[in-house]
């Protein structure tokens, strides 16, 4: 069978100045897809996976960038290169849509759900009348299982939950017919029971029509039950391709079987993460050779790092279907891959005794938002009733979906935002009871990091001011053992850079800026961290080793930690007792084993069933199983 | 912005460089002139009044002198002292005053900024003169209290400014984090807050200031600037007017050094507004 799309040897480049090189973020990537086939294109931010999308939607050169000058890409043996912008645009949505990770943003805010799919009905159905092309809008609707379509067509997008607005763009998507579908990112902003829904739609779409699907995505997880085939990048080219069971079972480029190796399973715990040393690279200052090499243990002088490893097809039982972008292949075993060792320190550390570190009493929380009309405003309940124990040396998971109130909780916990009602004691003292100094003095102790540290360091600040600050607010900086020594102590335990105190944040990648707020919170040595979705915004190769750090310093330290997250394999890893939270309220609270063993409450069994997992044939299990429930209650 | 990068950005704008190298000129001669020049600038001498300009024909000097025999060019100098000194001045107490309303206003919120604001807003639609015609009756005058007059008409855009960049830093995790470090507000608010919002406040001075110098030739044009025998442009602007069929040069020449000490200055400010304001700079790149 030919294939419906076919990209051959697409580089993009960028000249931001007449006289510098020019910035070649994709290189060489060469693939096809067939008709009614589910491709996944998987890379880290920084890959080229977008841009791979952009190009095929011939929207590079509206970026400005442009395409090399042996790049050929045809849909259905045409050649879209040669194509105007006028036909051009009869493509783009009429035989290829796309769909985007916020449908918030991709949605017109002031026009009608129903506007925006007729209008796309307009562009490319053109000889309909008003009736008609208003019932092709509402089919749409039901097509993509949007409850009550009709009503839907008068509402505004403000007015549909994350989940219902990207259904709505699928809609539109579908309303060009088009025969290849790119979905860029399209679950990354949805809440995992949402995700999953979203990903059966398009699912059970390609399958009913037909329908070619690019899956681009950063989470190899999410389309192990999906796609038919996977494409890895890294570092703007392709370094593996397999049949989707194939890759996961077996992967043979370093970076791919690392990747896997360093998710956390969700049906066991295990000692330790497989970590990948360092970040990846930016588009204008990749390594030379193969652009993995310097993260990669299996690299070697002078076959890794000279030439750039093409894509060659693999011999054996997967046959041609197979190739992999490694100059070793055939030297290496994946499977020697051995998790990172655990620190002497940490081996020697403390374990949970039976005091009480947090004690959280009946707490609640209130935000008033503004209501409808000039005056008058709603209370939301962000934090409902919820009491708890923190014994110390213990590591308390808390997960939930967005909006839940974990993030909410942490802050009330550390009274950063004041508790409505309800009263939190740390070691023995009722924080809302303490003076302004008193609980400013006490802040030393319980520390917190935040999801995005770039948000949180200042950006005019160098590191060794940042990592300083808590001491000199304290006034206790250049006290006995204050002092920049023992800063550089700190950026070593954190595995930062020897000369990282004299740099500002923004010099430093995303995993090392976390690693920088971890260092500050515990200059002071604290009894409690609160951890707020720590790795959620960092890059899924660095994330393993920040979780080992975080397992590392607990142990070292004997602290006691909270660790929030909305991905249960990341609290399985690190928790002892996990807590989940759903519209304010703790539903479930019990010991990791036993919450995975036994999960009680219909939320927590929501969110195991629908965490994805990156072994194909367990998430095409759990699909069926989904659509055999839906089917009952639909 | 580095000062690599700043350089390399004005290495591409002609007309940037020939108004830095204008103003430049212009503060260095006004400065030196003054100093090294063996004339008095105040003090009549009857018997050269209104002679032209040399090259003209006239026997005045370089620019002519005045109704008084005054010689010009040393008047237009010392003018020119007086409209960046008071310029720059002004627009510091307007930039500094207003980034301290805005940076409480921004950071406290509810009543605080309620006042606050409601004051910027009743200050922005007063018409200004007639403001600055009570301030000047109630200060004293001079150069002292001009300052203090342009300073307190131009402060409520830094409070708008900055106020609008403290309310987003104020729910940003940086101001979550050092509130868990254990600050105290006065500390988060000037070693936290203030640096990153002093960047958006600096590059809005460096278009005030051309315009308060404007507002400093206006004033002493119509005679409630600065005071003789203190100098200032508009005032010789205005004593040229009475003589402007006969001796052109009074006005001509003292309306072309503030047109290229106005010009100049906005030149440079508006394009540090443009490289420097974070808001700016972050949409563009």
């Amino acid at each position: 069978m030919s294939a419906l799309l076919e990209v051959r040897d697409l580089q993009v480049a960028f000249q931001r100045r007449r006289d510098a090189e020019p910035v070649v973020p994709v290189a060489d990537v060469s693939f096809d897809i067939r008709a009614g086939e589910r491709v996944g294109l998987v890379g880290e931010s920084g890959s080229g996976k977008s841009l791979t999308a952009l190009a095929v939607m011939g929207l590079i050169p509206r970026i400005g960038g442009h395409l090399g000058p042996r790049t050929s890409i045809s849909l259905g043996g045409e050649n879209l290169l040669a194509k105007s912008e006028r036909e051009m645009r009869w493509i783009r949505g009429g035989q290829i849509a796309m769909i985007f990770q916020d449908p918030l943003s991709s949605l017109n805010p002031v026009l009608k759900t129903g506007r925006q799919v007729i209008e796309a009905l307009e562009l490319h159905r053109p000889g309909l009348d008003n009736r008609e092309m208003r019932a092709i809008a509402v089919d749409l609707l039901d097509q993509v299982h949007l409850p009550r379509p009709e009503r839907l067509m008068d509402s505004y997008p403000h007015e549909l939950s994350g989940g219902m607005r990207q259904r709505v763009m699928i809609a539109i998507a579908l309303a060009g017919d088009p025969d290849l579908l790119i979905a860029d990112e399209p679950t990354t902003a949805l809440d995992v029971t949402i995700q999953a829904e979203v990903l059966d739609l398009l699912h059970e779409l390609g399958e009913a029509r037909d329908l070619a699907v690019l899956l681009i995505t950063h989470d190899l997880s999410i389309i192990a039950g999906f796609t038919h085939r996977v494409l890895v990048m890294y570092g703007g080219r392709l370094v593996e391709r397999a049949p989707t069971r194939d890759l996961y079972a077996d992967p043979r480029h370093p970076y791919t079987g690392l990747l896997l190796r360093s998710i956390p399973p969700l049906d066991r715990t295990e000692e330790r993460l497989v970590a990948i040393a360092g970040s990846p690279p930016e588009p204008a200052a990749r390594p030379d050779g193969c652009g993995f090499n310097p993260r990669c243990p299996f690299s070697m002088d002078p076959a890794c790092t000279t030439e750039h490893p093409p894509l060659i097809p693999l011999d054996g039982a997967a046959g041609a279907s197979r190739a992999t972008a490694c100059a070793r292949v055939d030297e290496i075993t994946l499977g020697s891959l051995a998790p990172a060792p655990v620190s002497a320190a940490a081996a020697a550390g403390t374990a949970i005794d039976d005091g009480v570190l947090v004690n959280l009493e009946r707490l609640s929380k209130t935000f008033k938002i503004k209501g409808e009309g000039l005056v008058g405003h709603e209370l939301i309940t962000a934090v409902d009733d919820v009491s708890l124990e923190l014994r110390r040396g213990e590591v308390l998971g808390i997960v939930g979906e967005s909006g839940s109130g974990k993030s909410t909780l942490a802050r009330c916990m550390l009274h950063l935002i004041e508790p409505s009602r309800g009263t939190v004691r740390f070691d023995g003292r009722e924080l809302g009871a303490l003076g302004v100094r008193q609980l400013r003095r006490l802040r030393l102790r319980m520390q917190m990091i935040f999801q995005d540290p770039a948000s949180s360091l200042d950006p005019r600040m160098r590191v060794g001011r940042i990592l300083a600050e808590p001491l000199r607010i304290h006034g206790l900086w250049g006290t006995p053992g204050h002092n920049e020594a023992a800063l550089q102590d700190l950026i070593e335990l954190v595995q930062l850079p020897p000369d990282s105190l004299n740099r500002f944040p923004h010099e430093f990648s995303g995993g090392q800026r976390q690693r920088i707020a971890i260092a500050r919170s515990l200059t002071a040595r604290p009894s409690l961290l609160v951890c707020d979705e720590p790795v959620s915004a960092l890059d899924v190769s660095v994330r393993s080793s920040i979780l080992n750090l975080l397992a590392d310093l607990r142990k070292e330290f004997g602290l006691t930690m909270v660790f929030i997250a909305h991905d249960l394999s990341l609290v399985r890893y690190l928790c002892d007792r996990i807590g989940v939270m759903h519209q304010g309220r703790l539903v479930e609270l019990k010991s990791t084993e036993d919450l995975f063993a036994d999960p009680v409450h219909d939320h927590t069994r929501e969110l195991l069933a629908a965490q994805p997992v990156p072994d194909p044939a367990t998430e095409q299990e759990r699909r069926t199983h989904r659509r055999s429930l839906a089917g009952v209650s639909r | 912005m580095s000062a690599r990068r700043l350089w390399a950005e004005l290495r591409r704008r002609p007309v940037i460089i020939a108004a830095i190298l204008v103003a430049v000129a212009l503060v260095v001669s006004s400065v030196l002139v003054p100093i090294i020049s063996d004339l008095d600038a105040s003090s009549p001498r009857l018997a050269r009044r209104l002679q032209g300009p040399s090259w003209a024909g006239g026997e005045g000097g370089l620019l002519g002198t005045d109704s008084l025999g005054r010689d010009l060019f040393l008047r237009i100098m010392h003018g020119m002292r007086t409209s960046f000194a008071v310029g720059a001045l002004a627009a510091l107490l307007g930039a500094a005053l207003g980034t301290l309303i805005g940076l409480v206003s921004g950071y406290f919120g509810g009543a605080v900024d309620a006042v606050l604001m409601r004051l910027t807003d009743i200050e922005l639609a007063f018409p200004g003169i007639l403001l600055v015609m009570v301030l000047v009756r109630v200060l004293e005058r001079g150069i002292v209290g001009l300052v203090i007059v342009l300073g307190l008409i131009s402060w409520m855009l830094y409070a708008r400014v900055v106020r609008g960049a403290v309310l987003t830093l104020r729910t940003s995790e940086l101001v979550t984090a050092t509130t868990g470090l254990g600050a105290s507000t006065p500390r988060i608010l000037f070693v936290h807050v203030l640096p990153n919002v002093a960047a958006a406040a600096m590059s809005l001075m460096a278009v005030t200031f051309a315009a308060l110098m404007l507002a400093e030739a206006s004033l002493s044009f119509i005679g409630f600037g600065v005071q003789p025998p203190q100098i200032s442009l508009g005032a010789i602007l205005s004593s040229g007017r009475e003589y402007l069929s006969t001796s052109w040069w009074i006005s001509t020449f003292s309306g072309l050094f503030l047109l290229l000490g106005v010009l100049s200055t906005n030149l440079i400010g508006s394009w540090l507004h443009r490289v420097t304001d974070p808001l700016t700079v972050r949409t563009a790149s």
